[in-house]
């Protein structure tokens, strides 16, 4: 039994990360954009939906937060998505339009800066401390069937998974996705052929972006309290991680690739503290996914679901 | 009818004036080809038409409109579509896909449309697959359809790019070079097409070619390019016979 529930905790983490990792792979795998903001998307979801579905705190409370909406959860999650999406859209349309290496540094820069305005901005996120009494949806309702709320919330949130795949399959096989596999591989086709590239790039960056808001308002309404540690820098790392591994412009890859970083985080949480170097673990499970992330590219330079025909195809010079 | 109207386009590169003063006017449903040794400023003009670069001075007029500050992809959806000198194709997308890439107008472009394959998506899809079987099939290219880009021949990737600007149905076509490693019996036919589509889908073609016979087997106007400027233009016999042309050509100072 114990560790059913511990698969379903495990399940849950590698939904909500597949779901950033299908977001990202829109990014990368579909259109080559470099974004370095994931966290950030992933924070906006989950800080937008736990402020619109929380009460106003009282006042007096240790709590600094002085706004709250009550919503139901339902309009949260939607807000959370909307909201990650046009901040994607808002943050691209500063840089898609020069080189690569620009939507890089500003992602990054943009990432630090919303993490600044959720630490900061105590009135409205709580600050650095916990925000917390985030409701769970349905919970009421789960309590009264023979099932406890994890098996309730799995099935959900893989439910949003699948549906978001079939989704992005979609878009990505169909011809939107073609005009973003031309763009990832030579802007100047794209223009020479009439297609307005910028538009493209800033639609791709804000859907991918808003599936990472998505993400957030799933986690936010499952741990019941968030505070900003949860979404640092490295998350953003170990998504790219997850799509590299699984296989840049897979959506099945992403999701594998989300798995396989998720188990591998957290059972290496369960190493007992007696062995050497416990208490470096955090920067040594980390190494873990960096030591994979090389071995996959050494020995699978596509990832394990990429498609190694395109590479080499891409690499070959014709006569 | 004049469809594209160039007017003293300028473009320089650090010291290096790369395009100088060029002139000229494409009437519709003519074909230019464009003639002179290397360097002499022929593929730069193109981008300068195509908007890929931005002219220090001058104007381009394509149907009654001035485009020169339009962006490359605006003038392709007004219907001018270019080819690159050194084939551009996507080498990791299949032939066929190369092909649809260039449909214009498809309503599946749409990242809703295309995730509900809603909106007339497959029906158009279609449409524009039996488009791409018989270019695809003209340019003895239909057996590859499968294949990624990236593994065809030099000769077969220019041919690929021709069909896939065919496939954008344009009003006038901009090819630079489009018959180089191509063998000379497809060449033929390829001009055959050229002089077919000319009449019967109205097109307009200004093309780029080393290959002299080929120009002056179709071309109307033969626009004769020198140091960027524009040395001599006419017909492709009053060209041929332009003794600056051929001085030109054997290196000399003009
Ligand atoms: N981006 C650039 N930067 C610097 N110089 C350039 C650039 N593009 C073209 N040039 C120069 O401009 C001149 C004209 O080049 P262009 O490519 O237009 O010649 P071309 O007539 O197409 O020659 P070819 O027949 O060899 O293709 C050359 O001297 C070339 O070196
Ligand atoms: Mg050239």
């Amino acid at each position: 039994m114990a560790l059913l529930d511990l698969f379903l905790v495990v399940g849950i983490i590698a939904g909500v990360y597949s779901l950033l990792a299908i977001g990202m792979n829109m990014h990368w795998g579909d259109t080559g954009l470099l974004n370095f903001a994931h966290a950030a998307f992933f924070a906006v979801g989950a800080y937008t939906s736990a402020i619109l579905t929380t009460p106003t705190p009282e006042a007096g409370l240790l709590a600094e937060r002085t706004v709250g909406f009550d919503l139901p959860v339902v309009v949260g999650i939607v807000a959370g998505t909307v909201l990650a999406a046009v901040l994607g859209f808002v943050i691209a349309t500063t840089s898609v339009r020069l080189e690569g290496d620009y939507l890089a540094m500003v992602t990054l820069s943009s990432a630090e800066l919303v993490r600044l305005v959720i630490h900061n901005e105590a009135w409205l996120t709580t600050g650095a401390q916990t925000l917390k009494n985030i409701p769970r949806p349905m919970e009421s309702t789960v309590a009264t069937l023979p099932v406890s709320y994890d098996v309730f919330y799995f099935l959900l949130v893989w439910a949003l998974v699948g549906a978001t795949y079939l989704l992005f399959e979609r878009m990505s096989n169909g011809p939107f996705g073609r005009v973003l596999h031309a763009i990832r591989e030579n802007d100047d086709v794209a223009l020479a052929l009439g297609k307005d590239v910028t538009q493209f790039k800033l639609k791709s960056f804000a859907i991918g972006a808003g599936v990472a808001g998505l993400a957030g308002t799933l986690w936010a309404h499952y741990v019941y309290a968030i505070s900003p540690v949860m979404f640092l820098p490295s998350i953003t790392f170990l998504i790219w991680a997850a799509v590299i591994i699984g296989g840049a412009g897979s959506y099945a890859g992403a999701i594998v690739g989300a798995v396989v970083i998720v188990f591998l985080r957290q059972v290496t949480r369960f190493i007992p503290g007696s062995v050497p170097f416990s208490d470096q673990m955090s920067y040594l499970r980390l190494m873990l996914v960096g030591v994979v992330l090389v071995a996959v590219l050494y020995y699978r330079p596509e990832g394990l679901l990429g498609n190694a025909e395109r590479l080499q195809a891409g690499t070959s010079e014709g006569e | 009818m004049t469809l594209l109207s160039v007017d003293g386009i300028r473009k320089t590169f650090g010291g290096i004036v790369a395009v100088e003063d060029v002139s000229f006017d494409v009437d519709r449903n003519e074909i230019v080809g464009v003639i002179g040794p290397n360097g002499a400023g022929k593929s730069t003009t193109f981008r300068l038409l195509t908007g890929f670069h931005t002219p220090d001075a001058g104007t381009v007029e394509f149907d009654g409109e001035d485009v020169t500050d339009h962006s490359p992809d605006a003038r392709a959806r007004s219907g001018m579509i270019r080819t690159f000198q050194i084939a551009q194709e996507l080498t990791g997308m299949p032939v066929m896909q190369n092909m649809l890439l260039a449909a214009q107008g498809h309503p599946g472009e749409r990242a809703v449309t295309s995730a509900l394959g809603i909106g007339g998506t497959s029906a158009f899809e279609a449409d524009q697959r039996d488009r791409a079987e018989e270019l695809l099939k003209l340019l003895e290219l239909w057996e590859l359809r499968d294949e990624y880009a990236g593994n065809l021949s030099g000769g077969q990737r220019k041919l690929l790019e021709l069909g896939r600007s065919l496939m954008a149905d344009p009003d006038l076509l901009l090819l630079d070079e489009p018959m180089a490693g191509v063998n000379p019996d497809l060449t033929d036919r390829l001009l055959e097409r050229i002089l077919e589509l000319r009449d019967q889908r109205d097109m307009t073609f200004l093309f780029v070619e080393h290959d002299i016979d080929a120009v002056m087997r179709v071309a109307d106007t033969v626009v004769g390019m020198h140091n960027g400027a524009v040395l001599s233009m006419g017909s492709p016999e009053e060209v041929q016979s332009d003794d600056r042309m051929l001085e030109a050509y054997l290196g000399g100072e003009v």
